[in-house]
Order: structure tokens, then sequence, then C-alpha cells
């Protein structure tokens, strides 16, 4: 599977934002103050180092008798030379067929099975993470059959062969997907050069060339112990649960860090504003704003201010959404910052009335125009942001085998440390820290203007792509 | 991605203690002519609760489908007692969620807050319930937005295709409505339609509480006592749906240039509560397992490929593909439908397979509000909700030769959606199944 929308803590997609509305009520008593939710993450979160680098992170919930063993890797897209374009998520397919255990096709799957196991997998930009839920009772078994698929994978060429045209067939299903031309499009547009390091679908091309020595090669580069994780979740003793992965995991060698060895190379900034437009049949039009956003390794004060950013200006009844949408102008619009490690996207998209198209992306501009200027933002916004950070914590803690995953996107993205003090850190966030990060990020700076519209109400208003690059000036 | 994957082999499954906890924290009561039923979880802090109209779109008509989406949808802008500024001023404070979800056998109306909110979330929720202005702006505001999802689903092949194949398996069946409604629908209705709507179908003996999370009898009933039993009290007495009556057509095609094929076939099921119910649950994950195994994994014929089970009041069964090569796909899954029909299945296997269905149910039960759906679908459709604890017991006792039974008696006349290059879909393709 390949999932480029990770959900970090409350941060909905927009077609989610239509379904689910947000309410609240006097709420007299602490939920938890924000400056408690480390001490609360951490009563619920424990975690080791084997001596070979393997961290290994424990999340005791005992709601149901179930465990979730999860191994998140650094690996995705964003490690992707050329001719590797999209053999991360080739490689994800490939952990759940034949290993030195297990060395029959299928018979990963059979043994799964026969432990009352369900598992699943997907690929990122900057994560692959593989999961298997099983009874409780039965996980040191689950442990070690995931042990077996991390360790010792055999990269049959029969399976290999039957697994590209399994991956072609899932790239046939997002080609057909609307939007998806849209998407990519306004991808490749945003980070250029790059953009094979931000695509987890990858090329065609590379996926039908792969060879298992190319399988073999990303195995010896990242799927090294100090690269990875082992989440266990749900029903289980922590201490235990450490014991079995020394056991199990333990003489997993060390190796050196593959980011030394093989570093990521930067990505090319955005020089100009680029226009991108794409017809579609499609019943409104789209219009979406990407900027290149900050890296959580070397901006993270940056990306707390994002997600405050993004969620006071979502907030039903902001000056934000009474402008634009309230207004009229647009039927629904939505900011999102994308936390990566090595330069998330920010992104503003809504949906319009095709022949309100110009006026709408004319708004848009003025509304970012008067977010540069003092006084955009009120301290009264920011209070129930954190509130329901808060409560969205809560939330996803309810849920052990996805709380598992999301400790992975995070552990993999940002590290663990940025998750546990996530909630308390944006609660320190004011109004100089949004206006210091929508300069530095925002205003002003170049961005992609993409419209998705359909091909018929397009011969009405005539837009181009190169109107969109050159916004704003006289023809 | 390797979803779903359920596969029935032949290993012998190996000892588990999985067994469903005896259900001692559940009561069900009434506060004036409201039915609730409240589960204590002590567990955790989140409280899940959901208010099930009954009946859903059922109420509706083929013009008016939708109405109860919109009606709920445009509550957001406001209330006798909290006009929209008033609910935006106070939206944020606290992170707790309204969810609006219509189906074709209830409309959910859900609200998931946290313990220590949950008086004063119940009070905002639910006054959008009892009182909610519907106002022609709010109508015209939430009919917009269903309009633009209604439109844009219709892109997504997965919708279309699905929306061919009902349109066939519930032809001339309450089943056929669109719970979300359709462009056609949602633009005709009138606000004064909507007000209408809520005051003769919003009423004491529609609506089903189901509470999961750490809250007290007491405050719950005193909450609902100062809201929903202020509502009138009505006649409404819930009954299942009649029996389907598919149509006589086989295939619905839709031409679209697409890259790959999009095919979905039903066939009609046994009614809820009955022991076909499990047995054909468990056969169409067999058939699901085999079919990965086989179209997938083995002939790489597609991506996706599963047999699905539709759980409502009457269940249906079905083939699902998507592939560019429809002939070679379909010949495979008509050889594994056949095979079910005419061989028993292992017992062994079949004794792996429903323990992995048994830790299913438990991933679908993590939630307080995975366990308050779990409930009302327990109480609905087996008329008592003590039967969700009895749901593993029951996968439990169906046989290798329940699974051959059901097999034969439901895996036929299936009724076909076909999204992309039709003339790749000839009907004899599909005649056969």
């Amino acid at each position: 599977m390949v999932n480029t929308k990770e959900t970090p803590p409350v941060r909905y997609p927009l077609r989610l934002l239509r379904g689910i509305l947000a309410i609240a009520g006097g709420l007299a008593l602490a939920v938890g103050t924000a400056g408690a939710q480390r001490a609360e993450l951490e009563r619920s979160i424990q975690r080791t180092v084997l001596p070979n680098g393997l961290e290994v992170i424990v999340v005791e919930n005992h709601g149901v008798p179930l465990a979730t063993v999860e191994i998140d890797v650094r690996n995705g897209s964003f490690t992707q030379d050329w001719g590797y374009e999209g053999l991360s998520h080739l490689y994800e397919h490939m952990f759940f067929r034949a290993n030195g255990d297990y060395p029959e096709p299928d018979e990963f799957q059979e043994r799964a099975s026969a432990l009352g196991a369900v598992f699943n997998g997907s690929t990122q930009e900057e994560r692959v993470n593989y999961y298997l839920t099983l009874p409780a009772d039965s996980l040191d078994a689950g442990m070690r059959l995931m042990a077996s698929a991390l360790l010792k994978p055999l990269f049959r060429t029969d399976e290999l062969d039957r697994e590209r045209a399994v991956v072609i067939g899932e790239y046939d299903r997002d080609e057909s997907q609307p939007g998806f031309g849209f998407q990519r499009a306004m991808g490749h547009a945003l980070w250029g050069a790059a953009w094979s390091r931000k695509d987890p679908l990858g090329k065609r091309a590379s996926i039908l060339r792969t060879t298992p020595d190319q399988m073999r090669e990303i195995e010896h580069r990242y799927y090294v112990p100090n690269n990875s994780a082992l989440i266990i979740s749900g029903d289980v003793n922590p201490g235990a649960v450490f014991a079995k992965a020394a056991r199990i995991f333990g003489a997993w060698p060390r190796a050196g860090d593959p980011f030394t060895r093989w570093p990521i190379p930067p990505i090319p900034p955005l020089r100009a504003d680029t226009g991108v437009l794409v017809e579609e049949p499609i019943a409104t039009a789209v219009v979406m704003l990407q900027w290149q956003g900050p890296s959580a390794g070397q901006d993270p004060a940056a990306t707390y201010a994002a997600d405050v950013f993004s969620d006071v200006l979502n907030q039903p009844g902001s000056r934000f959404q009474r402008d634009l949408v309230d207004s009229g102008i647009f039927e629904s619009l939505g900011v999102n910052y994308y936390t990566l490690n090595h330069v998330g996207p920010i992104t503003i998209s809504g949906e319009t009335a095709p022949d309100h198209v110009r006026q709408a992306i004319t708004a848009l501009e003025r509304e970012l125009d008067a977010i540069g200027r003092p006084g955009y933002f009120s301290a009264a916004e920011l209070e129930p942001i954190k509130r329901q950070r808060i409560t969205g914590t809560m939330f996803g803690l309810e849920r052990a085998s996805g709380f598992a995953h999301q400790l992975g996107f995070w552990w993999a993205v940002t590290g663990l440390n940025y998750y546990l003090g996530y909630v308390d850190a944006m609660a320190r966030e004011t109004i100089p820290d949004l206006e210091r990060y929508a300069h530095k990020y925002i205003i002003g700076k170049p961005h992609v203007r993409g419209v998705l519209i359909d091909h018929r109400a397009n011969a009405q208003v005539r837009l181009t792509a190169a109107e969109l690059s050159n916004w704003g000036e006289t023809p | 991605m390797l979803a779903g994957l359920i596969l029935l082999c032949g290993v012998p499954g190996v000892g588990r203690s999985q067994a469903v906890r005896p259900d001692t924290a559940t009561v069900s009561f009434t506060v004036d002519h409201v039915h609730v039923i409240l589960r204590r979880n002590t567990a955790n802090d989140v409280v899940a609760a959901n208010i099930y109209l009954l009946g859903g779109d059922r109420q509706a008509t083929p013009a008016t489908a939708g109405i109860e989406a919109l009606m709920l949808a445009a509550s957001e802008g406001g209330t006798g007692k909290y006009p929209r500024q008033a609910l935006r001023a106070i939206t944020g404070r606290l992170g707790a969620t309204i969810v609006i979800q219509p189906s074709a056998d209830w409309t959910t109306f859900g609200l998931r807050t946290l313990r220590q909110a949950f008086d004063s979330s119940w009070a905002v929720f639910a006054d959008r319930l009892v009182a909610p202005r519907l106002d022609s702006a709010a109508v015209e505001r939430a009919r917009q937005q269903m309009l633009t999802d209604a439109a844009q689903s219709e892109a997504d092949p997965d919708i279309a295709v699905a929306r061919l194949a009902e349109g066939l398996l519930y032809a001339n069946h309450p089943y056929r409505m669109a719970p979300g409604g359709t462009t056609e629908s949602l633009g005709a209705i009138t606000p004064s339609q909507v007000r209408r709507y809520h005051d003769s179908t919003v009423v004491q003996s529609r609506l089903l509480v189901i509470v999961v999370g750490n809250v007290d009898r007491g405050p719950l009933t005193r909450a609902i006592r100062a809201t929903l039993a202020t509502l009138p009290v009505g006649t409404y007495a819930w009954i299942g749906p009649p029996p389907l009556t598919p149509s006589v057509q086989r295939l619905a095609v839709s031409a679209r240039v697409l890259p790959t094929n999009y095919i979905l076939g039903y066939y009609p099921g046994p009614r809820a509560g009955t022991h076909d119910y499990a047995a054909l649950r468990i056969a169409t994950a067999v058939l699901s397992g085999r079919m990965f195994a086989e179209v997938r994994s083995r002939q790489h014929l597609a991506y996706a490929v599963e047999a699905p089970f539709l759980e409502r009041a009457i269940s249906a069964g079905g083939l699902y593909v998507t592939t560019t090569d429809p002939t070679a796909a379909l010949d495979a899954m008509y050889f594994e439908v056949r095979r079910l029909q005419s061989t028993l299945v292992d017992r062994e296997g079949l004794h792996a397979l429903v323990g992995q269905f048994i830790t299913d149910y438990f991933l679908k039960n993590e939630t307080n509000a995975d366990q308050a759906s779990f409930l009302a679908r327990a109480e609905l459709y087996d008329g008592d909700y003590r039967t969700a604890g009895q749901f593993v017991a029951e996968l439990r006792t169906v046989t290798p030769e329940d699974v051959q039974r059901v097999a034969q008696a439901y895996m036929h006349g299936t009724l076909f959606g076909f999204v992309g290059d039709t003339t790749k879909a000839p009907a004899e393709l599909f005649a056969r199944f």
C-alpha cells in the first residue's frame, strides 16, 4: 500500500472536515493540561534501545486481547535514486513473500493464518512500515514471524516477477482515481528534480526493470537495526516484550549509518511561481496552492507553528473561513502542512464553482497578503487549538493498533522525542511564532498555483498554466 | 498493500485463549420513550455517544433521498439555544467531534468527546437534533457541500461500480436509495421540506441511543431527559426491510477510459440473525483468501480482488476485482466459486480462518465508538444487544458443510456492475455466475 497521508495528531484531510464538525461545550474541568501531555504519553509509551541500535517501543493498552507487532524502517521514496523510483514500495510487497524460514510462496501467509494474525504494510516518503496483529498470547510467535521476514528475505525471482505485476496493478488503480494526475502534476512542479524522492509510487519503467540485486541493495543499505524500530502495542507487558525483543532481534548486526554513507541530497528550492492546469471530468474546480515548507530536522520550531497556523485557519468561524468560505467564494477550503524531515509541503486547497475560479484565486491571494500583516491572528483563536490537540492525543491512544502506526511515522520522520513533546510545544506557540512562520515560508514566497477543472468548463473560462504562473500580472 | 489478508490454509491452528469477556457492564433502559444502551468502560476517558435514527432514508422517497443527512448537516447552522455564531464561538474550546453517517438501515448522529466534557458536549450535540433552526441559509450551505460530494463521488470508479451493482441488487427495494442523496434529489429538496421532515420524523420512538465510555447511568439519564425526552413520542416501530427484489437485468456497464477495469457483483444473502448469516460471512472470507492466492498471487491478474460481505439487515455477498484482463480474472474467480460449492473446505484451515476473524473482530472493537456500532447492529439486526458478545461463539459453530451449503444456496444469480473498457465486458462473461 502506498500511503502518503499518514495522520499526525488531528490533521484532517479536507473532505473529512466536512463530515466531522467540531463542537465544543463550556469545559470547566481540565481534560489534561497541555504541560502534562508529555508525562501522560510517557506513562503509556515505554522504550529501550538494544545494543545493536534497534529501538524498541511498547504501548500498553489492555482494551482488547490483541497485540500488534510493527516494524518501521527509515526508507521510502526519499531514498530513491534514479532507477529505484517506486522500489521502496516494491520491497514492501516482497517483505511478505518467501524468506529463509518460510521459503515457499505463501508460507508466510499460511503461518500468519495459523496464528490468527492479520497483517499489512505501507510505504510513504520517509518511512516504510510492516505490521501484524494477533492474539496477545501468540505475541512471541508473531515477533518471530516478523523477524523471519525482516532478517531473511529471499527475493525469489519468480515472486519478484509476480509482485511487479501486482504493483503495476496498484499503479493502474491509483491512476484511475480522480485527481491523481493533478496531484502528480503539482508534485512535479513543486519538487522539480527531487520529485522521485517525494513519490512513493514511482515510475512504471523502474518497477518493471527491478532485479533481486536491487532489492538486496535496499536491504543492505536501509534494513539495518540502527535504522529501524520495533513497536509492540496492545495487551502486553513491557518488561516481557523487551526481553523477547532482545532474544529475537538482538543478533541482527549493527551497520553504519545509511545516511552518512548515502546522504540524501538537498531538495532544490522552488525559484519562481509556477502554474499547473489539469483538465479532468469534475463538477467543481479545485484550486491548490503549494509551497516548500519546513524540514522537521532543521527547523522543528516552524513545524509546530505550521500546525497551529493550519489549525487556526481551518477553524469554522475563523477570519480565513469567513472571508473565503462563508462569503460563498469557496465551497470549502483547507490548510495543511505535512511534516517531513526533508522539506514538507504546505498546501492550501479548496473547491469552487468553475465560473468563479479566477475570483477565488484572487481572493485567496489577497487573503494571504492580509495574513502577512500584523493583527490577523488573535490570542483567543489559539486556545481552542491547544485543547483540540490534547483531545486528539486521547482519541489516538484509544486505538492501540492505529497508535502503533502513528508512533512509527513520528519515530521515522522526526524521532520519538519530537512526538512526545508535540502537544506541549504546540501549547507554547504564540502569535509572533505564527507570523514568523508565515513570512519565512508562505508570504511572498514562490509557490505552485494549480487548478483542476473540467475541460468543458475551462472552454468557457479559458484558464491557462501561463496565467496561473504569472497571476496578477497584466497580460 | 496486502489489505484484508485472511487466508484459508491447511496448517493446523495454534492454541489461543481468545474469549469474549462476559458483558456485565452493559445495561439497557429507557428515558421517557427513548431507548438507551449504556456500556460503562472505565479503561479510558473517551466517550462515544451515538444516536441512531432508525430506518435512515427509508423514511424518505427517491425524490427526497439524502434529506436526513441534509437535515443533520444543516443543524450546524445553529439552534434556538445556540445560534450559529454562538455555536461557533464555543466550537474549539474542546476537541469534541460530531459524526453524521447515513446508511441503509439507520442514520448515525454521533458524539466523540472526553468524560470530563461529556455533559456540556451532550447539551450542544443533542440540541442540534432536538431544536435545529434549519433556516434557508443553513440548508443551502449544507446542500451545496453535499451536492459537491455527490457529484465528485461519481468520478470515483469504485463508487460508480458500487452504484451500478447496488442498483441491480436493490431494484424496487428501499435499499436502492443513496443514503447521502443524489444530485437530483438534493437539488430539489426545499428548506421547508427539511423542517417538515424534522418535525415529523425526529421523535423519541425512532431513536436508539448507545453510549460507551466512563459515564454513569444517572447523569446520562438526566442529560437525555433534558434533551431528547422533550421530543414528541411518535409512533415509530423498528421493522427490518422487506426481502430483496433484484433486477432481472444482470449486468450494468459504464464506459470510461481508465488504466484498468472495475468489476463488482452482488448476490442476495440471508437475513441477519440467522445461522446462514454467519456461515456466509465465513464463506465469503474463504473465497476472498482463495481468490487472493489464485488471482493475485499466482496468476497476478489483479492488485485488488476479494469477495465482499455486505453487513445489513438483509446481507449480500459479492465478487470484486480491478483488472486489465477481465476474461482471465473472471475465469479464475468463477473456478474458485465452483470449487467452494463443490468441495468441502479443510477443517483445520477453517479453524485457522475463524481465528483470524476473531482477531479482526477485536480490531474492530478497539474504540468505544466501534463498540457502540457493534451493539447497535446486535440490537437492531438480532433483536438483542447481548448477541454482540456471542459473535465469536457463533462463528466457531460454522462447519465446512455449512460453508459449502451457503456457497451453493447463495453464490449464484450475481448482478454485476462494470466500469471501464466495455468492449471487454460481454454479457456471457458474467452470465455464468
